[in-house]
């Protein structure tokens, strides 16, 4: 098993372009972009951000790259660095517009964890394993919840990076389960609905 | 029904079937990822996708933005946009257009005219003084310099979006210039 994430992923795809930028080659930033900005973006929604507060945060996570870029010593840590911004960005942007909207609300925010903004209800779920899944998945904590639904924009060998860096260790011999994938795994397997879709 | 005694049995068995639930979910925690494992964070994937799909455009606003950034450059405003009717007969592509644009330290216009569906000319004039030219499509960039006249042009350009960024010669000290996306 590779830690090191060397596995041919978004990590390392995200780790060539970044070298190549930083080797003077602008363009590739473009690549880098692209195959990362759909995983900046559920990263921020994941933390129950607004359409226009997440893309605010996705720009900013970008911005803060262009002008920290040199502090990244280990281009294959550029993924793990992006996400982290990502997440801490939209972690204070929610906590903030959590103490304008309500000021009253202090428990919450001491809490700490914000609420998704979409329900299940506003969810679209179409198709057997969509259905099936969909009812396990509501029953896990809005901490697993916000996990799974980051790390499965990954490519399989991401998995433990892009789970550490929502601070979330998984394991420290490659990409193990986790417990919050455990959790959905235990449900699905002693649901026959899902076992009958396989 | 029950007696005391055998609802804290209930209790005991409760217990032990929590922990038993715990020690087998630590288990399942450490196993590699298989096929299943995979079929089902596909599915969370694909919900996800389907209900908050990325914004359209979101990369490439991103990508602009660092360029600006990076070049700490000036974003100019577009002033005025026109693009001239030709005949009735005309099809899509058969249009000239031009675009105004200013910053405190310059400001210029573009012209662009199509050659066929897929490629246009483009020539611009710059107010000020002697600037160099870049423009940014998609996957190059194409370089100029205005002439005496503040003229420029560039004779070949792929359809879809791009950017002009100008930085004035005579100023060298000036931030550089960058248009919002200009679709060609």
């Amino acid at each position: 098993m590779q830690t090191d994430g060397t596995t041919g992923g978004l990590a390392e795809r995200a780790a060539l372009a970044f070298a190549a930028y930083r080797g003077g080659d602008p363009e590739a930033m473009s690549d880098l972009v692209d195959a990362t900005t759909a995983l900046l973006w559920h990263t921020a929604r994941a933390q129950g951000l607004g359409s226009a507060a997440a893309e605010d945060v996705v720009q900013t996570t970008w911005l803060s790259l262009v002008k920290h870029q040199d502090s990244i010593q280990d281009p294959l840590a550029v993924l793990k660095w992006l996400t982290t911004t990502a997440r801490r960005e939209a972690w204070a942007v929610s906590r903030r517009s959590r103490r304008e909207d309500s000021r009253e609300e202090i428990g919450d925010l001491l809490d700490g964890t914000p609420a998704p903004l979409d329900g299940p209800e506003q969810v679209v779920v179409r198709g057997q394993d969509q259905v099936v899944l969909w009812r396990h998945f509501a029953t896990l904590s809005e901490r697993c919840q916000q996990l799974l639904r980051v790390v499965a924009l990954a490519e399989r060998p991401d998995y433990q990076h892009v789970a550490e860096a929502l601070g979330m260790p998984v394991g420290s011999i490659g990409p193990t389960r986790g417990r919050c994938l455990a959790k959905l795994r235990a449900g699905l397997t002693n649901d026959p609905a899902w076992e009958v879709a396989s | 029904m029950t007696g005391s005694a055998d609802r804290s049995h209930d209790r005991e068995l409760d217990q032990e079937r929590d922990q038993e639930r715990d020690r087998e979910l630590d288990r399942l925690a450490a196993e590699p990822l298989d096929a299943q494992d995979l079929r089902a964070l596909a599915t969370v994937r694909s919900i996800f996708a389907a209900s908050d799909p990325v914004p359209p455009g979101l990369a490439e606003r991103a990508k602009f933005a660092m360029t600006v950034a990076a070049l700490e450059a000036e974003v100019a405003q577009i002033m005025q946009t026109s693009a001239e009717a030709v005949g009735v007969r005309a099809k899509v592509y058969d249009r000239a257009a031009t675009v105004t644009f200013s910053t405190d330290t310059l400001s210029a216009m573009i012209t662009i005219e199509s050659i066929d569906g897929v490629h246009a000319r483009l020539s611009g004039w710059v107010s000020n003084g002697p600037t160099a030219v870049e423009l940014r499509e998609r996957s190059r960039t194409q370089s100029t310099e205005t002439d005496a006249e503040g003229r420029f042009s560039f004779a070949k350009v792929e359809r879809g979006l791009v950017h002009l960024l100008l930085r004035r010669l005579d100023l060298p000290d000036s931030r550089p210039v960058i248009t919002p996306a200009i679709e060609i």
